[in-house]
């Protein structure tokens, strides 16, 4: 069962960053650490739906090449899938008796110490998006409460990018979710150049630049672009 | 059944345009190239320049 005080503080963290200087990805991992918490999850992970209705990797609370695996398969076959392709969430469903359902990706979760898996739609009107995935290594179940404030913090997730579309000036949602995939695809190259230029590690080379984008109030996302495609503009960055 | 790798995909495509001097178009065209030149998928390869056990060479195929 949640703790509500607990809750209360990530209602407020939440609403501050919606209203601060904003940056999506930035957001989604946030809430993704949130879920992560409030649900006792080991993980949780986000998946956007790209044009061609594919489930992207968008942003987790956690990084591990296993987690990466499993949160990257699910375009093809595992519970994002099933609730984006529903509507419906998935819930308290144990790994180690879901072969049948999902026989490529079942075992592979529970190889990587997971015992049970949730998935939550993330809804705009009567479309999903994309889902809010949760790893558990212990079978737990999530009560009907639990459930609802998750979905909550799916819901805040959409609402989210709904918040980049009234800072990007009434882009439709389409574009809106383009985006953000395009901006986590730049996160992940400027990483790799950011590694190898300073002959850091990619975890070294986020910190670095989500630390500059703080220190000089930039949007992470900006920042990863011009990396990518505009070096001088933060030579501070891109220099070796 | 193949797992689409895109983390690491972008992060090597980061890590060549660095090493090979080439923006990211150019950077993504050398990895499908190295990839298809030995047999091997882009998520495999795209793995090893990430852990650092392959580089490419402005020369490489």
């Amino acid at each position: 069962m949640i703790a509500v005080d607990r809750l209360a503080e990530v209602f407020v963290e939440v609403a501050d960053t919606l209203v601060d200087d904003f940056d999506v990805i930035e957001f989604l991992e946030l809430l993704t650490r949130h879920a992560a918490e409030v649900s006792e999850a080991a993980s949780a992970g986000l998946l956007l739906a790209d044009p061609r209705g594919r489930l992207q990797y968008m942003a987790s609370s956690a990084t591990s090449v296993k987690l990466l695996e499993l949160f990257q398969l699910q375009y093809q076959q595992g519970p994002c899938l099933d609730c984006f392709r529903t509507g419906e969430a998935v819930v308290n469903t144990d790994l180690h008796h879901a072969d049948g359902r999902w026989p490529l990706f079942a075992p592979r979760a529970v190889e990587a110490g997971f015992a049970s898996v949730h998935a939550f739609p993330l809804r705009h009107r009567q479309k999903v998006i994309g889902a809010l995935n949760l790893f558990s290594t212990d079978t737990g179940r999530l009560e009907p409460t639990d459930v609802r404030i998750i979905q909550g913090l799916a819901d805040l997730a959409t609402i989210g990018l709904l918040q980049e579309r009234t800072i990007r000036g009434g882009e439709i949602l389409t574009d809106q979710l383009h985006r953000a995939l395009h901006s986590r695809v730049a996160i992940e190259q400027a990483k790799g150049v950011l590694a190898r230029t300073h002959a850091i590690t990619i975890d070294d080379a986020f910190v670095l630049m989500r630390d500059y984008s703080r220190k000089n109030h930039h949007r992470l996302s900006d920042v990863a672009h011009s990396v990518v495609t505009e070096p001088t503009l933060y030579p501070e960055l891109t220099a070796t | 059944m193949t797992v689409r790798p895109s983390v690491e995909v972008h992060q090597a495509q980061g890590m060549l345009m660095v090493d090979l001097g080439v923006n990211a178009e150019e950077a993504m065209a050398r990895l499908r190239a190295h990839a298809s030149a030995n047999g091997r998928t882009l998520g495999d390869v795209a793995r090893d320049i990430v852990a650092g056990s392959l580089t490419l060479d402005r020369d490489d195929t």
